[in-house]
């Protein structure tokens, strides 16, 4: 009876969850990783990507393609691969080591890791998204109560409204931290010998800075095939989009159909 | 006739000279010079034939006198220009380096204003680098209205030294025509640098008036003995003056004399030559060099800092190495690191922050990566040899290790990375290996790019909760509309009329009850609560309504209370008791 039960809320889960944690194609993964036992990381990468366009996005996939990527002697590909592991699974520890040793090979600082990166380093979002979710239901519920309870509802609609400013304010927090939501629009340097930052989107204007591969760059328009964006430094100008691929492959908002897919 | 036609062709050439652009220059015999050797200065301003300048140009420490003044006629393709030439004599009082301002001058309503011109006054004997501060007397050429000069900084020079030069080629200004882009220079022995072209200028040699237009450039010898620095040329397209018809001396005389409307011109293609120089080139010294030279040769300072002096484990710190002053900026290789022990270096980028057009005077900066792979305090010392050319000997320049606190990252990942052979460090200088055992996929992490507040059992939760809420406050509404006074009012009616009617179908021996009933849901009609009369004149008024309603309420306290002795109502009582609650019933339900 006990297994029983546990079966049907692990395929309720799974329900909720999407059903996207179905393997979509082994065999391109036991390829790859047979490359890599082999030592032929080079050879492994293309198995690693068709891999990944072939199943919902995971980050121990991306882990191991930027793994081989650095090992086959591609450190930006490495260090996109890395990023995506951990936009995807902040709390991955092997992939922030790895993005950073990726960096220091591309000549790129290691940025200290402010307080959002921290926060979502350490707790899973799943607690907060859930535990929102509950106080604003229950502070909901408490709401009703005290409206349908005649006498006494006074201590229903302060519960309850102070639950649901709590689950409003857990909600908030994980939208601020939320990795993914924080790499809409920003891109990442895929050239291997990095792009120029012009000060106007013509080929002759002047540099206002210099775009080193692997380092990233947010979006803030498009026009034709100059994006105009803004460094982590605060440096604003244009450059060419082919130069650059967006951080989640998923973004295409301003991507368009210039931007290439590393 | 002859004269008619050159007085018309002068006519027409003052009104030609009225549109052509004015413009205004000042040039310097010499921009070099020593207390008491005078210069001259010329003010040339062209397109207009008067002008108003200031009456005197005063700089502290320069006597500067004016000692004439020359207007000057040019035609050259049926173009005139008119210029008025002004000659000063600069006499230094002291040594130093001074700047003559612009000179205000005023054409018509126009102000113009001139170049500024630095004139740099030695004491005795004159520093003049190139050893020249003019064209030589052989270089002139018995006044050739063109020619050129190559001038060196050194006579003399070490084998990589960077030997700054000039490539000079004067025209005289009475000629016009187009001069060419760069020179052509260059032989064996030596390598030049790309020239760097300098604005023109005025300058007088021997009392005539020249343009000078300049190329910087900078030569390296790389092989030692008397090296012979060959000619430079320059091509031109020149409108040389030619010979004037037979008697029209004496009216050009008239104005200024010379060639007055360069009518009488020919165009020409000339190759101004600068004519070949010597320089003695000597072989580096192999006694005291040290063993952090590198190639550089000039003098240099060297400054170190360390960025971030903090970080964390397995974080790269960087060290900038400045090394500023003259010479083989581009050429000269790196310092070298001492006592790095302990920390894992990467060959150190370098750019040149120069100073001047050849990269001769500035900067040249190495920022060299390090990973501590111990925990380190200091940084490695810094060491940079070169040879300085003036001394005639090798200097080394050291700075101490700088403070900083490095911890050394993972030691494995660490180890794994110095285990790279050295032989082959890129295109990966931190390899990553395949981490094994690696987790299962799947094993972690979001298996979407969709933000979690967009994902679908978060928007499926969050509709279910606002689900419930509206369906419970919907109940809540639905309740409060059923309870409103309205309904309660519709429901009573109903009632009344149900009971009444069930009081006309009453039989004999139960009217009096089923009227009673009908009596008691009348507002008001409570029949226990209040005496007889109370409640008679809480219904009605008047007199025809009480006495039925009497009558029934005593048959029914004789039902109730005396055991039901009395005969039923008669058909006109029970019409007028009918008739009296039916009023009552249609008062009710109308209020």
């Amino acid at each position: 009876m006990g297994e029983r039960l546990f079966r049907i809320l692990v395929a309720v889960w799974v329900l909720c969850m999407g059903g996207q944690s179905v393997v979509a194609s082994p065999s391109d993964l036991d390829v790859a990783r047979g490359k890599v036992a082999d030592g032929d990381h080079a050879a492994a990468v293309p198995y690693y990507e068709a891999h990944i366009a072939s199943s919902p996005p995971d980050a121990s996939s991306y882990l191991e393609l930027g793994s081989a990527q650095l090992a086959a002697g591609d450190p930006v590909g490495g260090a996109l691969s890395l990023r995506r592991a951990l936009l995807l699974d902040p709390m991955n520890q092997q992939a922030a080591e790895a993005l950073r040793g990726a960096n220091n090979a591309l000549g790129l600082s290691s940025e200290s890791p402010g307080i959002l990166d921290t926060i979502v380093s350490h707790v899973p979002l799943w607690i907060p998204v859930v535990g929102g979710l509950l106080l604003i239901g229950g502070g909901v519920v408490g709401l009703l109560a005290a409206a349908t309870v005649r006498g006494g509802g006074r201590r229903f609609a302060l519960a309850g409204g102070l639950a649901i400013v709590a689950g409003a304010g857990c909600l908030l927090l994980v939208h601020l931290v939320d990795p993914l939501e924080r790499a809409r629009g920003v891109f990442f340097v895929r050239a291997p010998e990095g792009a120029a930052m012009l000060r106007t989107p013509v080929e002759s204007s002047e540099q206002v800075a210099g775009l080193r591969p692997g380092q990233l760059v947010e979006v803030l328009s498009v026009s034709g095939r100059w994006a105009h964006g803004e460094t982590e430094g605060g440096v604003r100008g244009w450059f060419p989009l082919e130069t650059t691929t967006p951080l989640v492959p998923a973004d295409r908002e301003v991507s368009g159909a210039a931007a290439g897919e590393g | 006739m002859g004269h008619l036609i050159a007085i018309l062709a002068f006519l027409f050439a003052s009104m030609a000279a009225v549109h052509a652009e004015t413009e205004v220059t000042l040039g310097l015999s010499s921009p070099r010079t020593q207390v008491g050797a005078p210069v001259e200065m010329v003010l040339t301003v062209r397109g207009t034939r008067s002008a108003e300048l200031p009456a005197s140009i005063r700089v502290d420490g320069l006597e500067i006198n004016a000692i004439g003044r020359q207007q000057r006629f040019e035609m050259r393709n049926f173009q005139t220009t008119s210029s008025v030439v002004y000659t000063y004599r600069i006499q230094p009082l002291r040594e130093g380096d001074f700047t003559i301002p612009p000179v205000e001058v005023k054409v018509g309503d126009a102000s113009l204003f001139s170049n500024a011109v630095t004139l740099q006054v030695a004491a005795l004997p004159a520093p003049l680098p190139g050893g020249s501060a003019g064209p030589s007397t052989g270089a002139v050429d018995d006044m050739s209205p063109f020619f050129g000069e190559i001038v060196l900084s050194r006579r003399e020079a070490y084998v990589g030294e960077v030997i700054p030069a000039e490539l000079r080629f004067y025209f005289s200004a009475e000629l016009g025509g187009e001069v060419g882009d760069r020179p052509e220079f260059g032989g064996e022995g030596f390598t030049v640098q790309d020239f760097a072209s300098m604005p023109k200028r005025e300058q007088i040699v021997n009392g005539a008036n020249f343009v000078l237009f300049t190329f910087q450039t900078a030569i390296t010898p790389v092989k030692s003995g008397s090296l012979e620095v060959p000619e430079a040329k320059l091509g031109a397209n020149l409108q040389i003056p030619g010979s004037r018809p037979p008697g029209m001396d004496d009216f050009f005389r008239n104005f200024g004399g010379g060639d007055p409307f360069g009518m009488f011109t020919q165009s020409r293609r000339v190759e101004v030559v600068a004519p070949p120089t010597g320089l003695e080139v000597k072989p580096l010294p192999s006694a005291g060099k040290p063993t952090s030279f590198s190639g550089a040769i000039g003098r240099f300072s060297m400054d170190v800092a360390v960025e971030p002096s903090r970080v964390k484990p397995g974080e790269p710190v960087t060290m900038r190495v400045t090394v500023s002053g003259q010479g083989n900026l581009d050429a000269m290789g790196a310092p070298v690191l001492r006592d790095d022990a302990g920390w894992r270096t990467y060959d150190p980028v370098a750019r040149v922050e120069s100073r001047d057009a050849v990269n001769y005077s500035g900067s040249k900066i190495y920022e060299f990566m390090m990973i501590a792979l111990e925990d380190q305090e200091r940084t490695p010392g810094v060491a940079f040899g070169f040879f300085d050319p003036a001394a005639g000997e090798y200097r080394e320049l050291v700075a101490d290790p700088l403070p900083v606190d490095a911890p050394a990252g993972d030691r494995q990942q660490v180890a794994a990375d110095t285990a790279a052979p050295e032989a082959e460090p890129p295109p990966l200088t931190t390899p990553v290996a395949a981490a094994t055992p690696m987790p299962a996929v799947g094993s972690g992490g979001s298996s979407t790019w969709t933000p979690w507040l967009g994902r679908t059992w978060v928007l499926v939760s969050g509709g279910a909760i606002a689900a419930f809420a509206l369906a419970w406050c919907g109940f809540l509404g639905v309740r409060a509309f059923l309870g409103s006074a309205f309904l309660r009012a519709a429901g009573r009616r109903r009632r009344l009329e149900r009971l009444l009617e069930n009081a006309r179908r009453a039989p004999d021996d139960g009217f009096v009850v089923a009227a009673a009933a009908v009596l008691e849901g009348v507002p008001g009609g409570d029949p226990g609560a209040l005496d007889l009369e109370s409640r008679l004149e809480a219904f009605a008024a008047a007199e025809e309504v009480k006495v039925p309603l009497r009558g029934l309420l005593g048959r029914l306290a004789e039902v109730r209370y005396g055991g039901g002795g009395l005969p039923p109502p008669e058909a006109s009582e029970r019409k007028a008791v009918l008739e009296v609650l039916g009023h009552l019933v249609k008062e009710s339900n109308n209020g």
